[in-house]
């Protein structure tokens, strides 16, 4: 192939003006501004990972006790299993022994996991109903649910309820441990046997 | 085209594959070298072509890569526990492939161009940064094998350095771009390594490779992000990928703005660049971009999640090497009075359809027909031929009215469809045409200059052409242009230039003389009066011009 080669370089004389420098510099200020963004950015997921690892404790401390809360010598009298709350007992404004209120009451008390603390507001996670994502003050809350199997032939196999103070735990529960996160959506953490 | 054995010569050595720039360049490597010196030639030599050196790096590259990925997923402790192994594993193979380079490029250091110079060829080597970096990038892994404690952070950090392998492919590069934008103002230097270009060089491929890869990175993070057993583990390099490839993108925006006047058509410092703002690949970039900001500012007024689904826009950044999404829209814009009127009749069967199901069936299936906006979900279900079957007639009037309308339907809905193929089709036949017109123009004067052979190359490229459709519209070109010279042009195309007309006009007198000179002229005079074949006038012209001749 004959060809004739073709100098590239410009034939025009370059133009180099102060508009240079203002580039520069405004592409310095880009850089600096993503930087702060994306720094904020890694902070909030930062505030939500703390409220993942809440309620990883929640799901560790639960499965804990779930293993051994059925059996004879178990010490922690207010989540044993097995209980039945008596009507008198239920009456009383203290928690009853055998309902979530009491077992709650010891967690609140006597484990590590009264130390908690929300990274979004600072403070204790409060525990929950549901996260709400137009309520950003669930952001970091820990929602605790009970999974109650559908009957058969059901589309869904569980039907999540929140814990209650007078929930009976006497029995082997499935649980589901959920987060809201920044903007105040579920993350589910784990669902296991209490 | 000067004559026709030039030409012929011309197109005799014409090598399309070499025109394409695809041609298999086989390594002109003898096997009588000296083994180092035969070695360094099929293996590091980069004056050779056709030799493994480009490939060596580019499987390094990936390789290093592959490192800086495995180097990331080690802080993950979900990911890394239960694959310490294979992690292990990996990490093995790599010092034993960057070993082997290491110790190969040591011992091929005496035939460097740069080092054979040297006294101490393997010395100056050793001294050099390239090897210094290599060294590096190996000597942590030998130091925990031989015992010596290291911190993990510190091994790690060693371990990061591989990257700076890099360096091989990148400083020459930029060695190339430096070279090819001599004298260049700082602008025209952005605009070669944003925009393609020929003094954009390997620095431009390895500019759109990044962006590329950053792309189907984030789009990657974006659809796994969905899955939550990985993003409940890798939230947080979520959330760093996503900083730096906006970060990446943000720059290449702000780029492409700048360096925008610099481009064909975008003249003007504002206006060109408002220009460049408004064309659909710089839209997308910005589209690529806006959610993050959007998120990060708004997203305590209102609930903008939804807005990371538009992240996956940033696939279409990847269109912008390739012309096929301009052609189909040229198509779409072309077709668009067929195709709105298509629309309107499918609209129009959509509703009527619609209307005739709500009426025949509300009686029967009141909860079902509840009201035309359903029946309308319907008819389209069953007209475009999904079918799902959730809503179907059951009164026979409307069965009857539904077996016909789905046929009715099936030529309708077809119809668009048909035509954007065969507007498609003819997109691509235009344009192929175009450059069989261009390749004809090209091939006139027997000569492809390197302008000529970079518009083959690139429309070649853009039409998806093989070497054997290009070498058959050269074929054809030539062709024609034998057809050219054989055949003159149409009289209303001399017509056209009077100067051109003038020498037909004598080249038209010259063959009438000549026709009078070879035939036998009282013959002809007498047909031409007899038969009435020429009128008075014309006969009396004949006679003047052949009077003249003789």
């Amino acid at each position: 192939m004959e060809t004739s080669p073709e100098h590239p370089h410009p034939t025009h004389p370059p133009v180099d003006t102060d508009t240079n420098w203002w580039f520069l510099l405004f592409m310095a200020f880009v850089l600096v501004a993503i930087t702060w963004l994306g720094i904020i950015n890694f902070t909030e997921a930062k505030k939500t990972e703390v409220a993942k690892s809440n309620g990883e404790a929640w799901v560790e401390w639960l499965t804990e006790q779930g293993t051994k809360r059925f059996e004879a010598d178990y010490k922690i009298e207010a989540c044993k299993g097995g209980v039945k709350t008596s009507d008198d007992a239920a009456k009383s404004d203290a928690p009853v022994l055998g309902t979530w209120g009491a077992c709650l009451d010891y967690i609140m008390k006597n484990t590590d996991l009264k130390n908690q603390s929300n990274a979004f507001f600072n403070k204790p996670p409060q525990l929950i109903e549901k996260c709400i994502p137009t309520d950003f003050s669930t952001t970091g809350a820990i929602v605790i649910e009970d999974l109650k199997p559908t009957p058969p032939g059901s589309a869904i196999p569980f039907v999540g309820s929140q814990l209650i103070d007078t929930d009976s735990i006497d029995y082997k529960m499935q649980l589901r441990v959920s987060v809201c996160d920044k903007g105040g959506y579920a993350i589910k953490v784990a669902e296991f046997e209490f | 085209m000067s004559t026709s054995k030039e030409k012929d010569q011309f197109l005799k050595n014409l090598n399309v594959e070499e025109l394409l720039g695809r041609q298999e360049v086989e390594a002109n490597i003898s096997k009588d070298l000296p083994m180092r010196k035969w070695l360094y030639a099929w293996l590091l030599d980069p004056n050779i072509p056709g030799n493994y050196q480009k490939s060596l790096d580019k499987w390094i590259s990936l390789l290093i890569i592959a490192n800086l990925f495995s180097l990331m997923f080690e802080h993950v402790p979900a990911v890394f526990e239960p694959n310490q192994l294979k992690f292990e594993i990996f990490d093995i193979f790599s010092v034993i492939v960057f070993t082997i380079e290491f110790v190969l490029r040591l011992y091929l250091a005496p035939e460097d161009e740069e080092f054979k110079a040297r006294k101490h060829a393997r010395l100056a080597f050793m001294k050099s940064p390239f090897a210094i970096i290599d060294f590096l990038a190996i000597a942590p892994f030998y130091l925990q094998f031989l015992g010596v404690p290291l911190d993990l952070r510190i091994l790690r950090f060693l371990r990061l350095l591989r990257i700076l392998k890099l360096f091989r492919i990148i400083i020459p590069a930029i060695a190339e771009f430096k070279e090819l934008n001599k004298g260049r103002s700082f602008r025209q230097k952005v605009h070669a390594l944003v925009f393609p270009s020929p003094f954009g060089g390997t620095a431009q491929v390895i500019f759109e490779v990044c962006i590329a890869v950053w792309v189907l990175l984030s789009v990657l993070a974006v659809i796994l992000e969905s899955v939550h057993s990985i993003n409940y583990v890798l939230a947080m390099q979520f959330v760093v990928l996503d900083a730096v490839a906006v970060g990446i993108f943000t720059i290449e925006f702000f780029m492409r703005i700048y360096a925008s006047p610099e481009e064909p058509g975008f003249k003007g410092a504002v206006a060109g660049r408002f220009k460049q703002f408004r064309s659909p690949s710089t839209f997308i970039d910005f589209l690529a971009i806006l959610p993050f900001f959007l998120e990060i500012f708004l997203h305590h007024l209102i609930d903008l999640r939804f807005l990371r689904v538009f992240r996956l826009a940033r696939l279409l950044k990847l269109t912008r090497g390739n012309d096929a999404t301009a052609t189909l829209f040229r198509v779409i814009k072309r077709e668009w009075p067929m195709i709105s009127s298509a629309a309107f009749i499918m609209m129009l069967l959509v509703v009527l359809t619609a209307s005739l199901g709500y009426l025949f069936e509300h009686e029967a299936q009141a909860e079902k027909f509840d009201n035309i906006p359903n029946a309308i979900y319907w008819a389209v279900i069953t007209l475009a031929s999904v079918g799902y079957g959730d809503i179907s007639p059951v009164t026979p009037i409307g069965r009857a009215m539904t077996t016909i309308m789905a046929l009715v339907g099936i030529g309708i809905f077809a119809i668009p469809a048909a035509l954007m193929a065969s507007a498609f089709s003819d997109e691509l036949a235009k344009e192929r045409d175009a450059l069989k017109a261009n390749l004809f123009a090209i091939l006139k004067d027997g000569h492809i200059d390197e302008k000529e052979a970079l518009l083959i190359r690139s429309e070649a490229k853009r039409l998806h052409l093989t070497i054997e459709e290009v070498n058959a519209l050269i074929e054809n070109a030539v062709k024609e242009h034998e057809l050219e010279e054989r055949n003159p042009w149409p009289v209303h195309k001399i017509a056209e230039n009077p100067e051109l007309a003038v020498e037909h006009f004598k080249a038209l007198l010259g063959q009438i003389r000549q026709l009078g000179v070879h035939t036998d002229r009282g013959e002809f005079e007498r047909l031409a009066a007899d038969k009435h074949h020429l009128s008075e006038h014309e006969l009396d012209l004949w006679h003047k011009i052949q009077n003249k001749s003789s």
